[in-house]
């Protein structure tokens, strides 16, 4: 009767039920957490980092709300899309650059068929 | 920001490790808050339910923590490795107690048991609470062995990890310690029907 052993599941609810609502000095927390905060001045600067954002960015946690962003973001790009007008914008050709004779000017075109004042066949 | 708090409670405890070396208070916060119940209760049980001692020591481990987080090597298992610091507190506590036991008295291997504790075993009325006060008495390996394996979930490899003992003395000791555990209860049991009997 004496060696006969306890089982192990006999063990595991014991444990599980002995002193279960212990729990250490709340002090004890504050106290760490203090000596934390004047050891943790010497480290490193982190709160003004970037990292915590880009990595929440770039993971695959909140995916649909990340998709549904990027989605309204390209349906508004899309509706705000204006074509350009071309009937607003002249031809472009600078006739002051132009290094052609003046050919337009009629007077200077030989023989003076535009000129009907001196034109011989009349 | 939003992202970085969400993050906190979903991070392995290696990573809030490193996050604690870091410099970041909410992981440590975090961690402690794991892990504060679980350590009490191991220093509670192995140092004879003296709760003074016991957030002394917690204190203790998580000091040791925060002043030297490098200590830690990511390639273990946290866990494993933060109750590994505790057992040896507990060692050194006892051989402490060896060396004033020497220096002070020859005798009663019970005193260093909480006094207040020991009254409180006479008025307990229920099994589990006497079995855990016999538990006070077994061998400082033992109860440890019994607290990692039955408490904690360990295996019995990463219990052999954590004691620094090889396999086969774990559970030969597991086997006298729950042999020695059961003898008590029958003992114990018998005692109260005989008891509640009269």
């Amino acid at each position: 009767m004496e060696n006969k052993q306890m089982s192990e599941q006999e063990l595991i609810s014991m444990f599980a039920n002995d002193a279960k609502g212990i729990a250490p000095d709340t002090s004890v927390q504050e106290r760490l957490e203090y000596a934390y905060l004047l050891k943790s001045t010497g480290y490193k600067t982190t709160q003004n980092s970037f990292l915590g954002m880009f990595t929440g960015l770039f993971s695959w946690s909140n995916l649909p709300a990340k998709l549904a962003l990027a989605s309204v973001v390209i349906v508004i790009s899309i509706m705000n899309f204006q074509p350009k007008n071309e009937q607003l914008f002249s031809p472009g050709v600078d006739t002051t650059l132009n290094s052609v004779p003046l050919r337009i000017d009629t007077a200077g075109m030989l023989p003076f068929f535009g000129d009907t004042c001196s034109n011989g066949q009349s | 920001m939003i992202f970085r708090q969400k993050h906190i409670s979903k991070l392995s405890d290696e990573q809030l490790m490193a996050n604690i070396t870091a410099g970041n208070p909410k992981a440590f916060t975090e961690l402690y808050e794991r892990y504060n119940k679980r350590i009490y209760y191991f220093f509670l049980r192995m140092l004879g339910s003296d709760a003074e001692l016991a957030n002394d020591f917690l204190q203790d481990l998580f000091l040791k923590i925060i002043q030297k987080p490098e200590l830690y090597k990511p390639t273990h298992k946290f866990s494993g490795w933060l109750f590994s610091i505790a057992h040896n507190m507990c060692k050194n506590e006892y051989r402490r107690r060896e060396v004033r036991k020497n220096f002070k008295t020859e005798g009663n291997p019970d005193q260093y048991i909480n006094p207040n504790f020991q009254e409180d075993a006479i008025n307990k009325e229920s099994l589990i609470a006497e079995v855990f006060n016999e538990l006070e008495l077994l061998d400082e390996s033992q109860r440890s062995i019994l607290i990692l394996k039955y408490k904690e979930n360990f295996s019995l490899k990463e219990i052999s990890d954590i004691l620094e003992l090889p396999v086969g003395t774990i559970k030969s000791r597991l086997h006298y310690a729950r042999q020695e555990l059961s003898k008590r209860v029958k003992q114990k049991e018998t005692f109260n029907g005989e008891s509640y009997g009269k």
